[in-house]
């Protein structure tokens, strides 16, 4: 019955592949991911420091083992609204042009391993907002999980 | 030195360790053409750079070694033991050339005809034609084991080797030295025993004349233990039988003043006994450990350490913190042996990035033997303490200021050898160069004993170029009149020469200085001499910054740029104070433009467009000075000084510009460091002069002032010099009162009578009026307006005097005339006033 097409073997070997895992965060109850090989870490709450005049998606800056590295209100960079301050929020910690930045995120999720076939373009109907910083949905038995281009998340012009 | 000549010498070091192990690889596999090869190729890249580089000494010496590898490649000479020692040799002289260049950043002098002429003998004694004509041989007085002597003088120095010209071609006369040399026994009665001179010299190879370092070739075999007297009584040692071509003295010459130097002179031991008995290697040993006392190691992986560093640190002041609060006694120990371990890392760290400000100074020499060609001045340089060690970034920066400044020196300060003898002073002049460590900055000093600056000459320049008034010159010492010269565009010599005098160069040098949190300073007497003294800090990794806190926000201000701290407080001496909706400070007689903070970076909803409440506002103004210009920037409270690790800000975070950096403090926290320079840019460049106080800056302003621009009742917009203004008050109108024909009011504490222009139509009897306040303490008056329009920034020129009682004239300010305020006439007016209340007083009023 478990008949391997080579097919399905050329799958199963991508599939194994780190290029191919993501991790998951929710924003205001979406569900989305982030290519793997690009976060760097993911950190309880830190204290961010406050940035006048900043950009607004800039929640501050944060000190991570010696280096200063800019967090990014993810919320306020898709136009979603705002969480109780109160709320502590999560940061993943990506890569970017050998850059770090924090991602405020709602929560994290799981580490998934996608295959690349059936990653589906952005449907029409994306808000014009996450169209610019999403790369494709993909569905997680049925639950729809928007990748984010990172670069693209992380532009100072957008 | 050279940046170029650095990466030579490190490069050629490294090459020369492999050429070392390729060639005993290759003694043992004569026949591998491969290892030959590269050898080859190895030697000859050390020629091109040599040639490329301008070293002509290393390049013959490589050149003759080169020739000697092509005689093996194309298998014309055998290889034997003999001629790979004779490579060996040629290997070792260029090391010991590197090693000089490497220290002085120049070629030493001396002599390497003995060794060429060795390896030209090797290559040519096997060639199998024996043509060896065209080989040319030194024409030398001396033998070959004559030890030579060279001198070695900062103006000889950069012509490069003496080599003799002329030459007899003959090769058996060539066989027979060569043989010479190979028989032991004939050399050492004529092997003159060297003694080395050592004098202190001021620095490492310098090349003052009162430095002189003798250097002297000579052989590893020998051991020489005298004193600089006795160098010709010193007996001979024989040559051990082991002497072979390698042990030819040119091919050993060990250049030892730079190790001796801080030996005692009268005793001077040259080499370790072992050492200089055993292996014609001995004399190599110091030079070998010098190549691997160095490596190059990129400057990220340094700045990555550095951070690394500042984060133990971190982690160990936590881990310091909950220790002590942990009563763990066991803890302790491995605590602070942690403790020390960590300090000792970050200044160890910290030490890779220092280097001797010598570096900076290694081109001067030439730049003063070329200048005193030039102009014919005889010139001596001394460098003082060229071993003081600054920040690499910061030894770059200074490298352009400082040449500039010697060279300005050499130029304008020192006069000719004729001009000196007529003002009875030694006809060679001398610049002298020292540097310091003086409390966590390093002091730099130009001192020359020229002529000093020509205070009359400059005087008359200013007049000249209108940047100050006969009478404000008059007013000024001479320390005061001689900071003009940094001015910009400001140059008193007669002539525009090829090397200063276009007016170009204070300022920048200044500015330059100042750019890296430096400060210029100098002083000259007429005659004597002048000095000019550089501040500079260790590193601009590190600065010390002050902590503020802004609404509990913290920020960092550069110590440096801080000035003073000034606490100030509703009803105190220091006061907020308003000019329309620009705050200010009344401070030391002048106003200070203030910032504030708390509004500018948008921490708090209370505008300044409410005004008010910023009048009661008590905390502390950080005075900050901006190049010419100071500022106060408005603060809630000072938290701390501290030393912090300047962090370039994230890309997003650049256009802000208020913000010059971040830093991660010993908490652990963020925080950013302000840019006094930024905030000053939002003043609208409300320039607001120097005091006489403060004249380590300049004397003269640029010609514009800034103008407060108010409307009178009835009369229009006329207008007043701020400077003249003490305070702007929102005074209530109900306290008026009249004594002696004059409004007066109750104002601190005293009396202050109250005028208007119209008479007193123009002031108000109820409510509240803005008043100018002019004058100081017991001459203060009041001025009732009716409102404040603006501040402009103009030259004011008054163009047409007036004739009514109060108005100095017209002036056209901001594109239309407006009628000048006469502020001292108000002021005689009120002190008149007194006088006849005072006469009155005595006399009685007359009836």
């Amino acid at each position: 019955m478990n008949q391997i097409t080579p097919e399905a073997a050329d799958r199963a070997i991508s599939v194994g592949n780190a290029a191919n895992q993501i991790v998951t965060f929710y924003l205001a109850n979406q569900r989305c991911g982030v290519p793997a090989l690009s976060v760097h870490e993911v950190l309880r709450p830190q204290p961010i420091t406050h940035v006048p005049l900043a950009p607004p998606e800039i929640a501050g800056t944060m000190n991570l083992r010696g280096h200063i590295v800019l967090t990014i209100n993810t919320r306020v960079r898709l136009s979603l609204p705002p969480v109780d301050e109160t709320v502590k929020r999560m940061c993943i910690v990506v890569d970017s042009d050998q850059e770090q930045y924090c991602l405020m995120v709602d929560r994290v999720g799981d580490v998934l391993t996608v295959d690349p076939l059936e990653i589906e373009p952005n449907p029409a109907s994306l808000e014009q907002i996450w169209m610019s910083v999403a790369s494709g949905v993909y569905s997680d038995n049925g639950d729809i999980i928007v990748l984010l281009d990172i670069k693209k998340l992380v532009a100072s012009d957008y | 030195m050279d940046d170029l000549l650095l990466e030579f010498v490190a490069e050629t070091e490294e090459n020369l360790a492999v050429l070392d192990q390729q060639l005993v690889a290759f003694e043992s596999t004569p026949n591998d053409d491969e290892i030959l090869g590269d050898i080859f190729r190895t030697m000859h890249t050390i020629k091109g750079t040599c040639g490329f580089l301008n070293l002509p000494r290393l390049e013959q010496v490589a050149h003759a070694g080169e020739d000697v590898l092509g005689q093996f490649r194309d298998h014309i000479v055998p290889v034997t033991a003999d001629a790979v020692s004779m490579i060996l040799a040629a290997i070792d002289q260029i090391r010991n050339i590197l090693t000089e260049l490497g220290e002085t950043g120049e070629e030493p002098a001396g002599n390497d005809d003995e060794l060429i002429r060795k390896l030209r003998a090797v290559a040519d004694g096997g060639s199998s034609d024996g043509s060896v004509a065209a080989v040319p041989a030194p024409e030398e007085a001396g033998d070959e084991t004559v030890a030579e002597t060279a001198e070695c003088d900062g103006d000889d120095a950069g012509d490069g080797p003496i080599t003799e010209p002329g030459g007899f071609p003959v090769a058996k006369e060539l066989m027979e030295e060569f043989e010479a040399i190979s028989q032991p026994e004939k050399a050492p009665l004529e092997e003159a025993p060297v003694a080395e001179t050592v004098r202190p010299a001021h620095g490492k190879g310098s090349p003052s004349r009162d430095g002189v370092v003798i250097k002297v070739n000579r052989k590893p075999v020998k051991l020489v233990k005298s004193t600089p007297d006795d160098e010709a009584q010193a007996d001979p040692e024989p040559l051990p039988e082991s002497a072979g071509i390698e042990q030819l003295p040119a091919a050993e010459e060990v250049e030892a003043a730079p190790e001796e130097e801080n030996a005692p002179a009268a005793e001077v031991e040259v080499l370790p006994e072992a050492a200089s008995k055993e292996t014609p290697a001995g004399g190599n040993k110091k030079a070998k450990s010098g190549a691997g006392q160095s490596i190059r190691v990129n400057v990220d992986v340094l700045e990555d350490l550095m951070t690394m560093v500042s984060e133990m640190v971190l982690t160990r002041n936590q881990l310091q913190q909950l220790v002590r609060n942990l009563d763990a006694p066991g803890l302790d120990e491995p605590i602070q042996r942690l403790s020390r371990v960590t300090s000792e890392l970050q200044e160890g760290v910290m030490k890779t990035r220092m280097q001797p400000i010598g570096n900076a100074w290694s081109k001067l020499p030439r730049i003063i033997r070329d200048l005193s060609n030039e102009l014919g001045k005889k010139i001596d340089l001394v460098m003082v303490g060229e071993d003081t060690e600054l920040d690499r970034q910061v030894l770059e920066l200074i490298a352009d200021p400082l040449t500039h400044m010697v060279r300005n020196s050499a130029d304008h300060g020192l006069e000719t050898p004729d001009e000196r003898e007529k003002a009875g002073k030694t006809p060679t002049g001398t610049i002298t160069l020292s540097a310091r460590h003086e409390g966590g900055h390093i002091i730099l000093e130009i001192i020359d004993d020229g002529r000093g600056l020509n205070t009359r000459r400059i005087r008359d320049k200013v007049l000249e170029r209108g940047l100050a008034t006969a009478q404000e010159l008059d007013a000024m010492d001479e320390a005061q009149i001689h900071q003009f010269v940094m001015k910009p565009g400001f140059s008193t010599a007669q002539a525009v020469t090829k090397v200063s005098g276009r007016g170009v160069g204070m300022d920048v040098v200044r500015s330059n200085i100042e750019q890296i949190g430096g400060h210029l300073d100098f002083s000259s007497i007429e005659g004597e001499g002048s000095k000019f003294s550089i501040k500079i800090p260790l590193t601009l990794a590190i600065v010390s910054a002050l902590i503020v806190e802004v609404q509990k926000e913290k920020y960092a201000i550069p110590q440096i740029t801080v000035q003073e701290i000034v606490r100030v407080k509703k009803n105190s001496q220091y006061q907020v104070d308003m000019i329309h909706d620009s705050p200010v400070l009344r401070f030391r007689n002048r106003l200070l433009p203030l910032i504030h903070l708390e509004s500018l970076l948008g921490l708090s909803d209370s505008t300044l467009q409410e005004g008010r409440c910023i009048e009661d506002f008590e905390g502390f103004v950080v005075v900050c000075k901006n190049g010419n210009q100071n500022l106060g920037i408005i603060v809630t409270g000072i938290s701390d000084s501290e030393e912090i690790v300047v962090k370039p800000l994230a890309g997003h975070l650049k256009g802000i510009r208020f913000f010059s950096g971040n830093t991660i403090l010993g908490d652990g926290r963020v925080i950013l460091i302000l840019d006094p320079q930024g905030l000053a840019s939002t003043l609208n460049e409300i320039a607001v002069p120097l005091t006489q106080d403060e004249q380590d800056t300049t004397t003269a302003q640029a010609n514009t002032e800034s103008i407060l621009l108010f409307k009178v009742k009835g009369e229009g917009v006329k207008a007043v010099p701020l400077s003249e203004v003490n305070r702007i008050e929102d005074q209530k109108m109900e306290k008026l009162e009249m004594a002696q024909g004059r409004m007066v009011t109750q104002y601190r504490g005293q009396l202050l009578p109250i005028y208007s222009l119209d008479g007193n139509a123009g002031i108000r009897r109820t409510g509240r009026q803005t008043v100018l306040v002019f004058g100081t303490d017991a001459e203060m008056i009041g001025l009732a307006i009716e409102s404040i329009v603006d501040i402009a920034q103009e030259v004011l020129k008054i163009t047409s005097v007036s004739r009514a009682e109060g108005i100095k004239g017209s002036a056209i300010i901001a594109g239309s005339a407006v009628d000048v305020l006469d502020t001292k006439f108000f002021q005689r007016d009120s002190i008149a006033s007194k006088a006849i209340a005072c006469l009155e007083e005595i006399y009685g009023r007359v009836a």
